[in-house]
């Protein structure tokens, strides 16, 4: 499929365009070992992965691979790189390994349970979602922390310590390298509400969660004291912060606002406003909302999807600089957005995003 | 139709033992060629190998709206969020709930949040009551009487055990808490499938057409033993929208923690289509249906099931929100 983007590009980009005709609830960029080209994962709500990577001179190559039973019609809820591909999660309760060859290796599975989180600490260890459990993945055993008060809706490794969100806040695990029972430790962070998403700081100085109830909060990773900031009229179902960590934006609203993190930090300051008038109305007249955010973590750049199945990227920071606007799904909201900076073979990113339709995109760009 | 493309929901509620698993795994297992997702509680076991069965548990969340009564099933906003990611589309979503459940949180969870709102409906709240223990259990705290007054379907249940005398007290007991939902006797929880799912019981000619007392005055035949009653309340002519959403707005506010159930269709001014609306607690949801037909009068009605309800001073709020 030919991409439709914009002949004015800021930077020397190629893109290529899919169209799955299934949700994509997830993507993510395995970077892969030195000389190889980046390998990305995209699932999807038929059931199965997508692995694509571009082949020597540049033509795109796709596999499909089935991690739920197809007579099962279930979903991939979760996706994160792991060794050469990927582990992802589902909601026949499964977790799978899928190598970058294509191979499925099932880690888990704990039927009629959803593992619709997955987070994969540096040195390979797999943590996920298990209501209100955590799995951890240690070698060829499964350890089974909690339980918590509520539902883990999203995890994050900082560091060696695990940090899990559910209603009502945020709950912190350590342990020893093997987790042993007697070892671990849980503190509770609370803050009401329905936290849903979690993002760490490129600095790793902040953790910010996303609630379904139109907030955001923030954690400092040294001793978990708290911000307080201002209302956000939206679901903050996705986060990203700015490369150099000193803006923290969100979803859930048509305008890019950017919570300040210099100087005092955010509390008792009204955000930046980044970006606004993405264009574009809905059928009630309205500006489209920001559905996800991403964004460079070794340098400037935004990427933006938003409901109307419009992609934005800013990949330039000055002043007067145009965003790319790419259509990607007409009036379907992207669902999954990821970026991915690379150093290898040259500075440069890919980003890639899904739509609820099946619309995808990846763009690499050089820097 | 209201609601149209939305994927209708049937909450399943009833004391433990009143055949909630015998009619999931009847609803399961019959050939109805339609694809429904069952939520069932943690303590649930269904005898059919489905796979469409989900486990959860059930997650009561406070909504930071500042209503303090309105809490919802965070498992179910879960749930259902990932339920509309599969390819596979679904003809029905049906819910389970334990058997001491309150109904509210799982019934708001339909009102509250916007995503749910967006992509599925409340279509029938079912109660089944066990005609031989229901007594024992009305007795025993105040739950049974809550899933009773919040049904639009009972079945009553497990009919064989009792005499037809017992059966006919029993049901007028049912009929003093909610007299304006559609009751069915059964046994073994042997329903016909389309009485239970995708009835539509909050379309205007439904709401008739299953419980003919709903334009009826209520008389004073009925016997309350139990505080909680069902008031329906009727206006020849029309409404003006904004007295009314005003009204409405104070009663759900200052009597919604005692109010489980409010339903009405109504005549607006200068609107040819009618208004619908329902609610749950405080919360309440609005759309328009099928305009009136030409010629045919025009009235507005509604009803309250809820605890300690002053029928006198709601008929005349009511009747100040008639158009002049």
């Amino acid at each position: 499929m030919k991409p439709k983007i914009p002949a004015a590009a800021p930077k020397p980009y190629s893109a290529f365009q899919f169209s799955f005709d299934h949700y994509v609830t997830a993507v993510a960029v395995n970077r892969g070992l030195p000389g190889q080209s980046p390998l990305i994962g995209l699932a999807l709500g038929d059931g199965t992965v997508r692995l694509v990577r571009q082949e020597q001179g540049s033509s795109w190559q796709g596999q499909e691979v089935r991690i739920v039973d197809a007579a099962l019609a279930g979903s991939v809820l979760c996706l994160a790189a792991l060794g050469d591909g990927f582990v992802a999660g589902a909601d026949d309760g499964s977790l799978s390994l899928v190598t970058a060859q294509g191979l499925v290796e099932r880690l888990a599975h704990h039927p009629q349970r959803w593992i619709d989180a997955v987070a994969v600490r540096r040195d390979g260890l797999v943590a996920f979602s298990l209501g209100k459990f955590v799995g951890l993945r240690l070698g060829d055993t499964e350890l089974k922390l909690g339980p918590l008060p509520f539902s883990v809706t999203d995890l994050l490794w900082v560091r060696n310590r695990l940090a899990v969100s559910h209603f009502g806040g945020l709950s912190v695990f350590a342990g020893d390298s093997n987790w042993h029972e007697d070892e671990v430790t849980v503190q509770q962070y609370r803050w009401p509400g329905n936290h849903e998403k979690l993002k760490l700081s490129p600095d790793g100085q902040y953790l910010a969660s996303g609630l379904r109830d139109g907030e955001i909060h923030v954690w400092r990773t040294g001793d978990f004291s708290d911000m307080q900031m201002a209302g956000y009229p939206g679901r903050v179902a996705s986060l990203a912060w700015s490369w150099d960590s000193l803006h923290l934006v969100g979803s859930g609203i048509p305008e890019l606002l950017g919570w300040p993190f210099d100087g005092d930090g955010p509390e008792g300051r009204p955000p930046d406003l980044l970006w606004s008038g993405f264009g574009g109305q809905d059928s009630a007249g309205a500006p489209p909302r920001i559905s996800r955010v991403a964004s460079a973590s070794h340098r400037f750049g935004w990427a933006v999807g938003l409901e109307n199945g419009q992609l934005v990227l800013h990949l330039d920071d000055r002043p007067k600089a145009k965003p790319l606007v790419v259509p990607l799904a007409k009036g379907r909201a992207v669902t999954a957005l990821d970026w991915c900076d690379l150093n290898q073979p040259e500075p440069g990113a890919v980003i890639v995003a899904g739509c609820e339709n099946g619309k995808s995109i990846i763009i690499t760009v050089k820097l | 139709m209201a609601g149209a493309g939305l994927i209708p929901v049937t909450i399943l509620t009833g004391y433990l033992g009143a055949g909630k698993t015998t009619l999931l795994n009847r609803i399961l297992s019959e050939n109805h060629g339609k694809k429904f997702a069952v939520i069932i509680n943690e303590f649930g076991e269904l005898g059919v190998d489905e796979q469409l069965v989900i486990s959860a548990d059930e997650e009561i969340f406070e909504m930071n709206n500042g209503c303090i009564c309105c809490t919802v099933r965070g498992d179910l906003i879960r749930v259902i969020g990932g339920l509309l990611k599969r390819s596979q589309k679904l003809d029905g979503i049906i819910v389970e709930t334990t058997g001491l459940a309150d109904p509210a949180p799982v019934a708001q969870t339909f009102f509250a949040d916007a995503e749910v709102q967006s992509r599925t409906r409340l279509d029938t709240i079912v109660t089944l009551v066990d005609a031989k223990h229901v007594t024992a259990q009305l007795a025993e705290g105040r739950e049974a009487a809550e899933q009773i007054a919040f049904a639009d379907l009972l079945i009553l249940n497990k009919t064989d055990l009792v005499t037809a005398a017992e059966l006919e007290a029993v049901q007028q007991r049912l009929r003093s808490i909610n007299r304006f939902a559609e009751l069915i006797r059964s046994v073994e929880s042997e329903v016909p499938l389309a009485k239970v799912l995708n009835r539509q019981s909050f379309e205007l000619d439904r709401m008739i057409e299953i419980a003919p007392d709903f334009l009826a005055p209520e008389g004073h035949h009925h016997h309350h033993d139990s505080d909680i009653q069902s008031v329906s309340l009727t206006l020849p002519g029309e409404v003006e929208l904004e007295d009314f959403e005003d009204w409405m707005g104070f009663i759900l506010k200052s009597k919604g923690a005692d109010i489980f159930r409010s339903k009405g269709i109504l005549a607006l001014a200068g609107e040819r289509r009618r208004l619908v609306f329902q609610g749950v607690h405080m919360q309440m949801r609005t759309s328009f249906a099928q305009p009136w037909r030409p010629g045919q009068s025009r009235s507005s009605c509604m009803v309250f099931i809820g605890r300690n309800l002053d029928e006198d001073e709601l008929r005349k709020g009511f009747e100040l929100c008639a158009a002049f």
